[in-house]
């Protein structure tokens, strides 16, 4: 797929402005990857609506995790 | 990266068995298509968009199945069932690895035509396959719509297959600016990032909505209720924002139209009335422009006057003397009071930390419940000057003076404002002035045009005074819901059980934060870099025009709003469609497609159909040069007189060439008698310098 390589340069400065005022540790990286697959998954969205929703419920859980640890 | 690699055509119109390979490879990636008009240039590119789109890809007013794409001479009489298919190869190279992956697309129909009245005609048979090929041969795709509406989406069919004839419709505002906005929302996938934000939304609320299930009958729970409704009052709001400015969007496209009807009157009067139209459409201009920076300064006035540097300016002093007298009461141990928690602690493990028993009845039971009682009656003035501490310290961190002079860039932004306000005021005199003198010309139709204009004008100012209530109601809501927000973070610390969704909270808030924010950067910084890019590529072709001297332009630029606007001299603004000719307005087209394409990084091949009609000399040879060395590959179906002049370029940058003939054309242009008994698009190898026995025309 083409990953439109501008667009994702520009999520990554943010993510990495959002993770800096979190200021928990490794949180850039995940921040970044959970971002991106949520990205991925509205533009390739083989999955029904309800279930994109589920999705990335998902992925916010998955995020939350390096949060709780920090906690 | 999508390329284009090969394509073949079956009983598509006049395509009945035609294939092509693309030049894919660096700076050769250029294929010439040559074709003289009426041969079958755009049924090519309808066969790519069909190929590619099927039936949805066609959005001339014809509905799926309405459109007949078999042969017009087909011979029914022998077979009444007309076999299509297009077989289309792509390359998808993947950004990040460079690793290539090819996938052919085929798509056919069957066209079962009536055998009582050939007017008519029904379609079975519909298939679409996708065949990704690997080296162990060839797997066809689970989901191929999904799969081609992830390489190259149908919104930007209009972007990667381009009608040179139809450039005007970018920059002619009939449509207001939909074509130049979904372009751009496309290709910066903005439609993607504001449906994750939806989805985002609803995650964070239904956390929410567990926080409370999981708080039950605590000021926590009440502040939760509040949330909801506020978000619940805000989520409405922006349906009906989207729902008024959907009403806007329409009445501002009729009222371009009666414009456009309006002036069209006027410059048909010529003389006075011309110059009516002309200096009407400048003070317009005028007015936008100053509206805008209006908007921008009382923007900052407002950031200014909310910023945190306000609260330094007014209460800096003040504030440093209360919270020392909070760091004193800290320092002498008056708050926090710890006694109640311990004392408590004691009573339920009945011993006192010296040893003795302190079970219920007994002496020290007594004087200790005493003790928690007068500590806990203590303890509400002692909670109420804790929070306050902590409130002022949490807003003291946060507002760190900024090294910029509040005052005078407030002054400045203040009397900003006032200018811009008088220079309105006198803009709208003069445009009511002019306005009165129109009204006065009693001929034609325009009378009638004039009285439609005002009731969609006053409809205009009425959805925007609802629109404006609307957003100052969302934006009241906003605010408490971010008080509500911040008391229901203080409370939440106390609940630690609530720890993995207050996580899961801030997960989703980040995200969302991440999202919205990158949004806010394409849709500013981004169109003002692509504005950039427009500009330098369209004075770059434009330089060289001898036409373009008479109508100097400054500078053209795409604003914020989606709009394409041309600056002539003295800074005064036209809209292109007005101010350049047709052949410039071409220009700007390829020049605004060309450069978002290169901005938003999404590489893929163009195809365009008539690239340079209308243009003639220096402009055309600028126009081809930098169309192609401004594309990673590009495909041009292509007349014979627009090869002329430009061959040398052809010469260097051509990788591959084709000759496309209608067997229609023999015997009035063609030399040779077809093989052919069908009216048929017949191609050969003969690039723009070469003819064959198939293609040979004869001379004019």
């Amino acid at each position: 797929m083409s990953k439109n390589i501008y667009v994702i340069d520009v999520l990554k400065k943010k993510c990495l402005e959002v993770a800096e005022l979190r200021g928990v540790d490794g949180y850039y990286k995940e921040l970044l990857i959970v971002a991106s697959e949520i990205v991925s998954l509205e533009r390739n969205h083989v999955v029904q609506p309800g279930q994109i929703q589920r999705k990335i419920a998902d992925k916010v859980e998955t995020l939350s995790k390096t949060i709780v640890e920090s906690m | 990266m999508i390329l284009l690699k090969e394509a073949h055509f079956t009983n598509f119109r006049g395509l009945r068995d035609v294939s092509f390979k693309f030049a894919i490879e660096g700076e050769n990636a250029l294929t010439i298509i040559r074709a003289e008009n009426r041969t079958g240039k755009t049924t090519l590119l309808r066969a790519f968009i069909w190929g590619l789109y099927g039936d949805e890809g066609f959005t001339d007013g014809q509905k799926p199945h309405e459109l007949r794409l078999g042969p017009a001479d087909w011979p029914q009489e022998i077979d009444n069932q007309i076999p299509i298919q297009s077989n289309i190869k792509i390359r998808v190279i993947d950004d990040e690895s460079g690793e290539p992956t090819d996938y052919l697309i085929i798509r056919k129909r069957v066209e079962v035509i009536d055998v009582n009245d050939p007017g008519k005609f029904s379609v079975k048979d519909v298939q679409l396959t996708v065949l990704k090929e690997t080296r162990n041969g060839s797997k066809p795709e689970t989901y191929p719509e999904i799969l081609i509406n992830s390489i190259l989406p149908i919104g930007l069919r209009d972007i990667f297959f381009f009608d040179g004839d139809s450039a005007l419709r970018f920059t002619d505002k009939d449509d207001g600016n939909k074509r130049v906005e979904d372009a751009i929302k496309k290709l910066l996938l903005l439609e993607i990032l504001d449906s994750a934000k939806g989805h985002l939304t609803i995650a964070i609320r239904d956390i929410v909505r567990r926080k409370r299930i999981e708080s039950p009958n605590t000021p926590l729970d009440e502040l939760s209720r509040s949330r909801i409704e506020y978000e619940d009052a805000i989520a409405g709001i922006e349906i009906d924002l989207t729902a008024e400015r959907g009403t806007l969007d329409h009445l501002k496209i009729r009222k371009a139209s009666l414009e456009k009807e309006r002036d069209q009157f006027l410059m048909s009067g010529g003389g006075d009335r011309g110059k009516l139209k002309n200096d009407r459409q400048a003070i317009v201009i005028d007015m936008d422009r100053t509206e805008e920076t209006q908007e921008n300064n009382v923007r900052a006035l407002r950031d200014q006057l909310n910023g945190s540097d306000v609260l330094h300016q007014i209460a800096g002093v003040l504030l440093k003397k209360a919270s020392d007298i909070f760091s004193k009461l800290e320092q002498d141990r008056v708050i926090p009071n710890t006694l109640p928690e311990i004392v408590e602690s004691v009573l339920e493990k009945r011993k006192c930390i010296c040893g003795a028993d302190v079970s219920t009845g007994t002496s020290g039971h007594e004087h200790l419940s005493k003790i928690l009682f007068d500590s806990k009656k203590q303890s509400n003035g002692i909670s109420i000057l804790l929070n306050l501490s902590q409130g002022l310290k949490g807003s003291l961190r946060k507002t760190e003076p900024s090294s910029t002079d509040w005052i005078s860039a407030t002054k400045l932004n203040q009397r900003n404002i006032s200018d811009n306000r008088d220079r309105l005021a006198e803009l709208e005199k003069k445009k009511k002035s002019i306005d009165e003198k129109i009204e006065s010309i009693k001929e034609g139709n325009l009378e009638l045009v004039i009285k439609q204009l005002g009731e969609v004008e006053n409809g205009i100012r009425t959805v925007g005074e609802k629109i404006a209530t609307k957003q100052a109601d969302h934006r009241h809501k906003s605010e408490k819901l971010v008080i509500v927000k911040e008391d229901i973070r203080k409370l939440e610390i106390q609940f630690k059980k609530l720890k993995k969704l207050i996580a899961e909270e801030r997960a989703a808030e980040d995200l969302l934060r991440v999202v919205t924010e990158t949004i806010g950067h394409l849709t500013s910084q981004t169109v003002d870099d692509v504005s950039d890019r427009v500009n330098k590529l369209f004075l770059e072709i434009n330089l060289n025009d001898p036409e373009g001297q008479d109508k100097l332009v400054e500078r053209v630029s795409l604003s914020r709003d989606y709009d394409l606007e041309v600056r002539g001299p003295n800074g005064v603004d036209y809209l292109p469609i007005t101010y350049l000719s047709a052949s410039q307005n071409r220009a700007l087209t390829v020049a605004f497609i060309l450069s978002l394409i290169a901005e938003s990084g999404h590489s893929a091949v163009t195809v365009i159909d008539t690239p340079l009609g209308m243009t003639s000399g220096a402009l055309r040879r600028s126009l081809a040069l930098n169309t192609i060395r401004n594309s990673r590959q590009l495909v041009l179906l292509i007349t014979f007189s627009e090869i002329n002049g430009i061959e040398d370029i052809l010469d260097k940058y051509t990788g591959m060439s084709y000759t496309m003939t209608n067997t229609s054309h023999y015997p009035v242009e063609l030399v040779n008698k077809p093989k052919s008994i069908f009216k048929e698009v017949l191609v050969c190898g003969c690039s723009h310098r070469k003819s064959c026995p198939i293609c040979k025309r004869k001379e004019n």
